[in-house]
C-alpha cells in the first residue's frame, strides 16, 4: 500500500462528501418539502428547513387520495417485471456466454437495436397491439411491456456476469456427474448470486419509476402506477407540494428498503469481473 | 479402471483441423503425458476424451465402451483441470463429496471416501476450509482429492502443476506419481513442460500442429527421435543442430558403404546410412549437447568458447563450429573461459541424421 499524508485523505473525504451532497441534495429538498406546511412552503422563501413542520401531507396522501391504490399496483408490477425479467436475462444470458449457435450473433444485434429507439416512437404501435388484447388498463399489460423493454439490458448485464464464471468450474461439475442444467443450478446460480442481485435491482427500479407507458396505457385510476398517480397532484391551476413530495418519499422507501438488503450483493455484482482473482 | 483406446480420432472447428487421425492405445493402468508446445491440440484431445468437446470423426472406447457421443457425466473419467476448478462456494468436504453426492451415496460411506482420501493427500486439516483460503499446493491436492474419491476409470490432468512455483510443482510432480502408482488408475496427463513428460510419463505422445510426431518411452523419445520436431522439443539444453553435407568415403583407408559428415570443411565422423538421403547429400545433423566432448585444442575439432553458463550441476559452453553455433553440456569443472580455444570430439554413434527439407528421420 501506498503511504499518503493526512492532506491526502482530507482532499479525499472532502471531495467524496461534496459528490454525496451534491447528489443526495434533491432528496433532501423533497423530504423537506414533504413536510412543510402548505402556508410556510412559499411564505419563508429559500431555507433549508422550514421553521414548523407538519405530517398533515403524508396523512393525507394516505388517507384521502388514491396513492395508497397506486402504490400497491406499482409494488404489484415491478416485483412481478423484475422477477420475470431476472429469470428470462439468466436464461438468454447463460445462452450468450457459454453456446455458440446459429444466428447468434443476429440474435445479439437485433436486442441491441431494440434499445436504440426512444420509446415515444413505438408507444402508438404498443397500444394498437394491446388493445384488442385487453391489456391496456391492466396491470399485466404493463409487466408485459416492462419486461420485454427489460430483458434486452438485463441479458447483456446478466452474460456479463456468466463470462466472469470460468467454463472450468462447470466442466468440472458435468464430470463430476452434472448434467448442465444441474451444473447451472448447483455451480453456476450459487456463485451468480451477487449478477442476480443486481439484475433484479436494476430492473426494478426500472419498472418502478417508469412513467411513459403507464400513463399512455392506462386511463383507469385502477390500473395507475405511482408515478402516475404523482401526476394527479399537478392540476389545471395549482399544484399540490407538499403531498406530491410527501408521496415522492413514500414511493422511494420500498426501492431503499429493496436496496438495503442486496446491497452487499450488488457492490460485489457491479465490480465481479472487473478485476479477476 | 479401463484400457483407453484411440481411433483415428479428427477434430475440426470449420476448417481448420485441430487433431489429424490420432491413433493411441493407453494400456489399464499407464500414465500417458501428451506434451507439445501450446495450439498442438493436446488439450483438444483431451478434452475429446472427457466428452467436453465433440469429436469430428474416428472412435474413443473407454474399457469396452465406445463413448463417442456419452455424456461427460456417464464416461466415469475425472479431471484435474489447470485452474483447479475447486467450487469456490463449498468447503473442500462439500467439493470432494460433489460427485458422490450427485450419485446418491449414503452420507456415511461419502464421509468415509472423502475421509480416506484427505488422509492419503494429508488435507484433513482443510476439510472444513473454503478454496479461497488455501494455498495453491494445497487446492491443487484438493483437486486431486475430488478425482480420487471418485474412483473413475481414468484420471485426465490438464497442466495440473502450471500455476506453481518450480519447488512445488517438483513436489507435485511425484506426489501425483506416486499416488497414480498406488492407485494403479489408468491416468492421462496434458503438459507443455518436456521435464515433467519425462519423469512421470509410462509412455510420452509428442504431438505437433494436431499430429501425434512420435509415441513411446521417455528413453525412446529422447535417443531415438522419429523427427527434427521430437528431437528439438525433449531434452534441455535442447539438442544441436547443423547444416551438413554427406560425402562417400573413398580411397583406399575409407569404408565404401560409410560417407563423412562434414559440416563446412570440418569432418565430425561417418555414417552408414541404409536408406539413401538426399540426392544432393544434405543433412541436418542432430547431436545432444551432452554427448560432445571437450577438451584440449590437439583433441578434436578446434574451436573456441563463446560464453559459458554454469548451472551448478554442470556447464553449457556455447561455440561455433564453421559458423553453426553449437551448445555443449558437461558436468567436468572447467579450467577453460571465454575466448578460449578448445577442441570438441563426437562419437559417429550420437550423430542422429534428419532430412532438412522433411525433417524426418534418415537412418
Amino acid at each position: 500500500m501506498e503511504q499518503h499524508g493526512k492532506g491526502y485523505w482530507s482532499l479525499h473525504y472532502l471531495l467524496l462528501a461534496a459528490f454525496v451532497i451534491f447528489a443526495l441534495f434533491p432528496l433532501f429538498w423533497l423530504l423537506k418539502v414533504s413536510i412543510t406546511p402548505n402556508d410556510l412552503l412559499y411564505a419563508e422563501g429559500v431555507r433549508l428547513w422550514p421553521s414548523r413542520s407538519t405530517a398533515d401531507h403524508y396523512a393525507s396522501v394516505i388517507a384521502h387520495s388514491q396513492f395508497p391504490l397506486f402504490f400497491r399496483n406499482s409494488v404489484i408490477v415491478a416485483t412481478t417485471t423484475a422477477v420475470f425479467s431476472t429469470l428470462l436475462a439468466a436464461a438468454a444470458g447463460y445462452g450468450f456466454s457459454r453456446f455458440q449457435f446459429r444466428g447468434k450473433y443476429w440474435i445479439v444485434g437485433l436486442m441491441l437495436v431494440s434499445q436504440m429507439f426512444p420509446l415515444v416512437m413505438i408507444i402508438a404501435p404498443i397500444f394498437r397491439l394491446l388493445k384488442p388484447l385487453g391489456l391496456t388498463n391492466s396491470l399485466t399489460g404493463l409487466v408485459i411491456v416492462y419486461t420485454a423493454f427489460n430483458v434486452p439490458f438485463a441479458s447483456f448485464l446478466m452474460q456479463s456476469f456468466f463470462d466472469a464464471i470460468p467454463k472450468d468450474l462447470e466442466e468440472a461439475a458435468m464430470l463430476d456427474g452434472a448434467n448442465r442444467f444441474a451444473a447451472f443450478r448447483r455451480i453456476i446460480v450459487p456463485l451468480t448470486l451477487p449478477g442476480l442481485a443486481a439484475t433484479l435491482g436494476f430492473v426494478f427500479t426500472a419498472a418502478w419509476s417508469e412513467l411513459l407507458f403507464a400513463l399512455m396505457l392506462n386511463s383507469s385510476s385502477a390500473a395507475s402506477t405511482f408515478p402516475v398517480g404523482l401526476l394527479a397532484f399537478v392540476s389545471k391551476f395549482s399544484v399540490d407540494f407538499g403531498q406530491m413530495m410527501a408521496a415522492g418519499v413514500l414511493a422511494l422507501l420500498p426501492v431503499c428498503i429493496f436496496f438495503v438488503f442486496i446491497q452487499r450483493h450488488l457492490v460485489q455484482g457491479l465490480t465481479a469481473g472487473a478485476v479477476k482473482g | 479402471m479401463a484400457a483407453i483406446c484411440i481411433r483415428d480420432l479428427c477434430k475440426s472447428y470449420g476448417e481448420s483441423q485441430v487433431l489429424r487421425s490420432i491413433n493411441l492405445n493407453i494400456d489399464d493402468g499407464e500414465f500417458v503425458v501428451l506434451v507439445g508446445p501450446s495450439g498442438c491440440g493436446k488439450s483438444t484431445l483431451l478434452r475429446l476424451i472427457a466428452g467436453l468437446e465433440g469429436i469430428t470423426s474416428g472412435e474413443i472406447r473407454i474399457g469396452d465402451r465406445v463413448i463417442n457421443g456419452l455424456a461427460p457425466k456417464d464416461r466415469d473419467v475425472a479431471m484435474v483441470f489447470q485452474s483447479y476448478a475447486l467450487y469456490p462456494h463449498m468447503t473442500v468436504r462439500e467439493n470432494m463429496s460433489f460427485s458422490l453426492k450427485l450419485r446418491g451415496m449414503s452420507k456415511v460411506r461419502i464421509d468415509a471416501a472423502v475421509q480416506a482420501a484427505a488422509e492419503k493427500l494429508e488435507i484433513q486439516a482443510l476439510l472444513e476450509r473454503k478454496p479461497r483460503a488455501l494455498s495453491g499446493g494445497q487446492r491443487q491436492r484438493v483437486a486431486m482429492g475430488r478425482a480420487m474419491v471418485r474412483e473413475p476409470k481414468a484420471f485426465l490432468f490438464d497442466e495440473p502443476l502450471s500455476n506453481l512455483d518450480a519447488r512445488l510443482r517438483e513436489q507435485m510432480r511425484y506426489e501425483i506419481r506416486k499416488l497414480q502408482r498406488d492407485l494403479g488408475t489408468t491416468s492421462i496427463y496434458v503438459t507443455h513442460d518436456q521435464i515433467e513428460a519425462m519423469t512421470m510419463a509410462d509412455r510420452i505422445v509428442a504431438m505437433h500442429e494436431g499430429i501425434a510426431q512420435q509415441i513411446g518411452t521417455p528413453a525412446d523419445l529422447y535417443d531415438n527421435p522419429a523427427n527434427l520436431f521430437v528431437a528439438g522439443f525433449i531434452g534441455a539444453p535442447a539438442m544441436n543442430f547443423l547444416d551438413a553435407t554427406l560425402v562417400r568415403e573413398t580411397g583406399a583407408a575409407g569404408d565404401a558403404s560409410r560417407s563423412s559428415v562434414m559440416v563446412g570443411r570440418e569432418r565430425l565422423g561417418t555414417v552408414r546410412l541404409t536408406e539413401a538421403a538426399r540426392a544432393d547429400g544434405r543433412v541436418t545433423v542432430g547431436i545432444r549437447p551432452e554427448r560432445i566432448a571437450v577438451g584440449a585444442p590437439s583433441l578434436g575439432l578446434a574451436t573456441q568458447i563463446d560464453l559459458l553458463e554454469p548451472t551448478g550441476l554442470g556447464t553449457v559452453l556455447h561455440l561455433r563450429l564453421a559458423g553453426q553455433r553449437i551448445k555443449i553440456f558437461t558436468t567436468e569443472r572447467l579450467l577453460a573461459g571465454i575466448n578460449d580455444a578448445v577442441s570438441i570430439a563426437v562419437e559417429s554413434g550420437d550423430l542422429l541424421m534428419f532430412d532438412p527439407v522433411s525433417g524426418v528421420r534418415v537412418r
